[in-house]
């Protein structure tokens, strides 16, 4: 479920507005009374407390603090219309019935915060789940992202302004382009605010009042920062004002005035170049040949319409003069006085000015130059309009280009190649995109001009390029890293900049190949799956194992980031006995995972691969130094978790592993992080990366994992943060998203369960054990329950008490997995759930996967206090309102739930308690469906899973069913798995079967494995 | 050049013999932007202040500027042929100043026009506040003096009791012209007897001449569309919750490729706090690119 939520600018101008429209269960709906109030307050508007506690889980920063708006609202006689956003989520849109739509006024709960505040919050915002942000607020975060562009180009002047006879200091922004074609997006909701619509604000006012507060307090942020000194003098006080937390500029009388008009002449050339309608164009026209002069000519071209050009001569003569006066008044004084400012900066223009009616300036190709490289992006900067030459784009360092041609090294033993390898290759030399050789490139360098002719088209010559190429060409023979040649062959040319020329790079012989595997893995050669692996791989996970090979035989990291599902696990598997049987590997494996899944991998491993050698690095018991050393020497696979990775990171730093396997890798998101760090120290000839979240789109932790598997290879982090990651996240800046896919792509193998290819790979309905370990926490409280149990029990078996056994047998089972779901259930404390329950860890994990996708599941507990528990502890996690079906949810509400969950935005959380949800549901929306706690009846489970996997239901359906491992749970899933069909025979619908078993029977079952527990 | 004496009773303001009285402090006065050395910037305002300093009025040149600078002088209008302002001195009542200057003939403003129609470069200087640095060559080739030659051109009167003019209190006025005439040198003209608007429009006037008398270059198009204009509220029903499509608009946030460029193209700001700006100016680039990094 998702709330929509909204920003408006007030109330006033300087605070800024949100609120969020909820969806209400149905009858929560409040009824219509009989008096109304004369503006009714919004029926489906989220509560201020709601609205604080979410804005404060992101942006802590934001100071918000409760607040009221009026809104005009589309509304019919009782309601306010949903948004189009809300609608997605399964609320009606109010019907004809109701009464036609007209604009009624609401009076709307919210938060407010200053203004100023606005673009940290809009920044910030996160593309979390479980709430959707309305088009307003997506209008006012691109708004938020211009202010950023102009205080980025610095585009800001100092400013004063008369304010009750009072001067006040702020900075006036200077709008560019984008800000009309900005205003012509705006949603009409932007402007809903008003005490009635006749007073509502063109959009142009609104952005700008937007842009102008918040640009404003971008750059006193930016002068806090700084240690200025504010004299005693006029100016001082100026300046105190602009800089400081009061605007109001000590000043009074006479002195004020004549700052006033000071800063009046001073600032009026700002508007020189142009207004909203028109701007002062110079176009900068190369002549045929060499001989010929350059023209700069003087136009006038509408913002609007960049096809609109009007002629100085035009402008002489008074041509248009009715249509210009009106958009442009006095058009010729205009052009005269920009082009007096312009003179100031290129003395050309000056002499132009010398006849009665300049139209252009005849400038030399050494003038043609310094206008290009110098004057034009001065006159840009002073807000005039330029047109240059198309060839020009990107300057003159555009121009020359090298392209290096990497020879593949002969060496037939490819296996030992890494990305430090050094390989040979051949510079070539372009110009203006044509080959050029050594001679033609030292005649034109002699010619010592900026811009020269090159096979009839114009090519601009950067000095200090020219001379890097010379050196080029002196070197003409070279080396460089594997690495550095596969970046650039990856890399787009355009991103380079420098004194260095544009670079690209063509590979030849196998490094060709190796390139295209890269680019295509789709393309591998598949390899043969292992002899030795216990168990089939369905075609596309050959397909992964190859290229995991594959990436493992070039020394390349790889990231296997296939969904959750689709058996990341096996095909690691595979590919570490392909290292030992085929590649005959003899050093360990390590493979680092969250603690919640160590027992799960030496079971996966167990069932996949029996033969390998598995030892658990975990638990109280686990060796280290010395005696870890000895041991390993026995074992073909080291399993791990985070939290050891660091705390035993010398003894693991002895090892020089053959591949390091980081499973959840965006376990290590956070390079500060220990566990990320030490990641990174670790000695390993390859290493593998696996991730069922959609890595691609978090960038830091693309970065992260990245730069675990090829270190150095996407540059530093703050390089990444500001080249990509920021851009791309707050910025929404395609061409960085397109170059990083270039980039990283590579590295990443993504298959997603909805793949066409994949889903005929998979069975409709996949089930699956998860082995969860218990925290030191659960395991104390779970001996200490066996202990004290057994003790009971047995003296009960002793004095022949066989009512109170069962009793008390039960109550032990009852117990037991109270704890082994979380200590919080068992003890009924209502203490702090996080970190203390390894299910409760992995269900988060797993969740948040399914989160990501769009998924939906269904969480089936068989205790409706967890329910209650989880249900509290997902809405904090995910700020999502799971929906939550038990034995005390009245027909109705289960009716709306169903309805709710089936809708196609629904919820994506369902919880259910199995007796109450376990028949009769039809919830095929769900493509995952999870056990938190077992029933010992398979077909009670079976049943329940079936809510799913229904008539209906078009995905895959898969199932994980969570056990403890080393608990009774285990126990008794093997007891059930061993004799399933004995089980099915014994096995009734409930436990009662376990107090007929005898007390040493019932101790076996019950103990827990010590190295099972963190 | 004469001087008109309205009170000569009180010697107290006089500078030679007598011991040099302080003038009254005083609120709000116009204090000039120069703090030390030469008055005026621009090459027009040294022009006006030459003459002033060619009448060898010695210690009195040094007092002027003071008073300028000091505040001294209360108000200044300037009208044509005819600069009136009152300025502080010791007395309680401030004294009464007159600049008077000849206004150009008819005939002369003819051929001034002329010549500087000749060349756009002198409208275009003076629209972007500037002076043309050779505008004394065409009006000396139209054989119009446009600045006064020496102290003959000029006619100045002030109330206080000191005999020799210009007086201190002449002097600080004349400096503040100087001063008016840096930002605005259209200024000049007014004192001569032209508003900027007349001038302006004599000048496009021969313009248009000129380029109609040129053969005609080939005709533009008439610009057709108008600008859309922006929907009521009350007119929203069916677009209200919509807004365009935001895709299309690519931002880029990036440092610019000057800095603080718009300190270079307006030049000094007022206030002296050209540092701090440029200082403020890099800050906030660094700021917003951090904001966008997430920093």
């Amino acid at each position: 479920m998702s709330n929509i939520f909204h920003g408006i600018v007030g109330p006033g101008t300087r605070r800024f507005f949100v609120w969020a429209e909820r969806i209400v269960e149905p009858g929560e709906m409040p009824q219509k009374r009989g008096r109304q109030a004369r503006t009714p307050l919004h029926p489906f508007a989220a509560p201020t407390d709601w609205l604080v506690g979410w804005v404060a889980s992101f942006s802590p920063a934001t100071r918000a603090t409760a607040a009221e708006a009026t809104l005009w609202l589309p509304s019919t006689p009782n309601a306010p219309q949903p948004s189009p956003e809300l609608q997605a989520e399964g609320v009606a849109s109010p019907d004809e019935s109701d009464g036609k739509l007209a604009f009624k006024a609401w009076k709307i709960p919210g938060v407010a915060f200053d203004l100023t505040e606005a673009l940290d919050f809009l920044l910030a915002l996160p593309s979390q789940t479980g709430v959707t942000p309305g088009s307003d607020i997506a209008f006012w975060r691109k708004a938020a992202l211009y202010a950023l562009e102009l205080a980025a180009a610095q585009s800001v002047l100092p400013s004063l302004d008369r304010q009750d006879g009072q001067l006040i200091g702020l900075w006036k922004v200077e709008h560019t382009a984008h800000f009309g074609e900005l205003a012509a997006l705006m949603p009409p909701l932007c402007r809903a605010a008003v005490d009635s619509p006749e007073a509502a604000l063109p959009p142009a006012r609104l952005l700008d009042g937007f842009v102008q507060v918040v640009v404003d307090g971008l750059t006193r942020e930016a002068a806090r920062r700084l240690t200025l000194r504010a004299p005693a003098t006029p100016g001082g006080k100026w300046l105190k004002a602009l800089t400081g937390d009061q605007r109001g500029v000590a000043l009074q009388g006479i002195q004020a005035d004549r700052l006033f008009t000071d800063w009046q002449t001073w600032a009026k050339p700002a508007q020189v170049a142009g207004n909203a309608a028109f701007k002062i164009t110079f176009r900068l026209d190369a002549p045929g040949d060499e001989d010929q002069p350059w023209h700069l000519q003087y136009l006038l071209q509408a913002r609007d319409d960049p096809s609109l050009i009007v002629r100085a001569d035009q402008i002489w003569r008074g041509e248009n003069s009715a249509y210009l006066q009106e958009r442009f008044d006095q058009p010729q004084e205009r052009l005269l006085t920009g082009l007096g400012y312009a003179a100031r900066l290129f003395p050309p223009i000056e002499d132009s000015l010398r006849g009665v009616a300049p139209t252009q300036a005849l400038l030399r190709s050494g003038e043609a130059y310094l206008f290009l490289r110098e004057v034009a992006p001065l006159l840009q900067g002073s807000g005039f309009n330029v047109l240059l030459p198309r060839w020009w784009a990107g300057g003159a360092r555009s121009a020359l280009s090298a392209r290096a041609k990497v020879k593949a090294p002969k060496t037939a033993a490819k296996s030992l190649l890494t990305l430090d390898t050094l390989v040979n290759y051949e510079w070539e030399v372009m110009l203006g995109g044509q080959p050029i050789s050594r001679q033609e490139f030292e005649a034109l360098a002699a010619l010592k001009q900026p811009l020269v002719m090159l096979r009839g088209q114009w090519v601009a010559l950067d000095e200090r390029q020219m001379e890097a190429t010379l050196k080029f060409f002196q070197r003409s023979h070279d080396q460089i890293r594997l690495q550095d040649a596969l970046q650039m062959a990856l890399d787009d040319p355009a991103a380079q900049n420098g004194d260095q020329p544009v670079v690209s790079i063509e590979l030849t012989g196998w490094l060709k190949s190796l390139l295209e595997s890269l680019r295509q893995p789709n393309k591998l050669d598949l390899l043969p799956p292992p002899d030795s692996l216990h168990g089939q791989l369905r075609p596309y996970q050959v397909r992964g194992f190859s290229w995991l090979a594959f990436m493992r035989r070039f020394g390349l990291g790889a990231c296997l980031a296939d969904d959750m599902g689709l058996g990341k696990t096996v095909q690691t598997i595979s590919l570490l006995l392909h290292a030992r049987d085929d590649l005959k590997v003899k050093t360990p494996a390590l493979i680092v995972c969250p603690t919640s899944v160590v027992g799960n991998w030496r079971r996966e491993l167990n069932r996949f691969a029996p033969d390998l050698k598995v030892m658990a690095h975990h638990g109280s018991e686990r060796e280290t130094g010395k005696a870890f050393s000895k041991q390993i020497k026995k074992h073909q696979v080291v399993v791990t978790s985070y939290p050891l990775l660091a705390r035993d990171l010398e003894t693991l730093l002895d090892v020089e592993w053959s591949t390091v396997i980081l499973d959840e890798a965006q376990n290590i998101k956070n390079a500060a992080t220990k566990q990320a760090q030490a990641a990174q120290a670790l000695h390993a000839a390859s290493r593998i990366a696996l991730t069922g979240t959609p890595v691609e789109n978090r960038l830091s932790e693309l970065w992260s994992i990245l730069n675990f598997l090829n270190p150095g290879y996407l540059g530093s982090e703050t390089q990444f943060r500001r080249t990509y990651a920021g851009p791309i996240e707050r910025g929404s800046d395609e061409q960085a998203a397109k170059r990083l896919r270039h980039r990283t792509g590579p590295f990443i193998l993504r298959r997603v369960k909805t793949d066409k290819s994949i889903i005929a790979d998979l069975p409709e309905k996949l089930e699956m054990k998860v082995y969860c370990n218990l925290t030191t926490e659960q395991g104390t409280l779970y001996e200490a329950v066996v202990k004290d149990s057994l003790d009971s029990i047995q003296q009960a078996e002793d004095e022949g008490d066989h009512m109170s056994r069962r009793g008390l047998v039960l109550s032990m089972l009852l117990k037991l997995k109270q704890i082994c779901n979380h200590p919080a259930q068992f003890l009924k404390d209502d203490s702090a759930l996080d970190g203390r329950s390894g299910k409760l860890a992995r269900l988060k994990e797993m969740l948040e996967e399914v989160y990501a996708e769009g998924d939906r599941a269904l969480v089936f507990t068989q205790f409706a206090e967890m329910g209650t528990l989880l249900q509290a502890y997902l809405r904090d996690s995910f700020y999502d309102e799971p929906l939550w079906l038990h034995g005390a949810t009245r027909t109705k509400d289960r009716e709306a739930m169903i309805q709710r969950f089936q809708a196609m935005h629904g919820p994506t959380v369902f919880l259910l308690s199995i007796k109450a949800g376990g028949v009769g549901l039809n919830l095929t929306r769900a493509n995952h469906v999870f056990h938190f706690d077992r029933w010992w009846n398979p077909a009670v489970e079976n049943q329940a899973t079936d809510r799913a996997f229904r008539i209906g239901q078009t995905r895959n359906v898969q199932v994980h069913k969570f056990i403890c491992a080393g608990t009774l749970e285990e126990k008794i899933d093997e007891m059930i798995e061993s004799k399933k069909k004995l089980a099915e025979s014994i096995v009734g619908a409930d436990e009662s079967w376990l107090t007929e078993l005898s007390t040493s029977d019932l101790r076996t079952l019950v103990t827990l494995r010590a190295a099972e527990v963190d | 050049m004469t001087k008109r004496r309205t009170r000569a009773d009180n010697y107290d303001d006089y500078d030679g013999y007598y011991p040099t009285s302080k003038p009254r402090k005083v609120s709000g006065g116009i204090e000039a932007k120069s703090k030390r050395g030469a008055f005026g910037e621009s090459w027009w305002a040294r022009r006006w202040i030459a003459v002033l300093e060619s009448y060898g009025i010695g210690t009195r040149l040094q007092r002027g500027r003071s008073y300028a600078r000091g505040g001294q002088v209360l108000n200044v209008e300037v009208e044509p042929g005819h600069v009136k302002a009152k300025v502080q001195g010791s007395r309680p009542r401030p004294y009464d100043i007159h600049i008077r200057l000849p206004l150009l003939t008819s005939a002369e403003w003819e051929r001034a026009i002329d010549a500087m129609s000749a060349q756009a470069i002198f409208a275009a200087k003076l629209l972007a506040d500037e002076m043309p640095q050779d505008i004394e060559q065409a009006f000396d080739a139209a054989k119009v003096a446009l600045f006064p030659a020496n102290g003959s051109d000029l006619d100045t009167a002030c109330s206080c009791p000191d005999y020799a003019n210009p007086c201190k209190h002449i002097a600080a006025v004349y400096y503040l012209l100087g001063e008016q005439f840096d930002a605005d040198p259209f200024l000049i003209f007014k004192l001569r007897g032209r508003s900027r608007e007349q001038i302006i429009e004599a000048l496009r006037k021969r313009r248009a001449a000129a380029v109609k008398s040129e053969a005609s270059a080939p005709p533009g198009g008439e610009p057709e569309r108008l600008p859309e204009s922006v929907p009521a509220l009350a007119d929203t029903l069916e677009s209200f919750w919509q807004g365009g499509d935001l895709s299309a608009l690519a931002i880029r946030i990036a440092a610019p490729e000057i800095e603080a460029a718009l300190l270079r193209r307006l030049g000094k700001a007022p206030g002296d706090f050209d540092e701090a700006l440029r200082q403020v100016y890099h800050a906030l680039t660094q700021l917003a690119l951090e904001k966008i990094a997430g920093e």
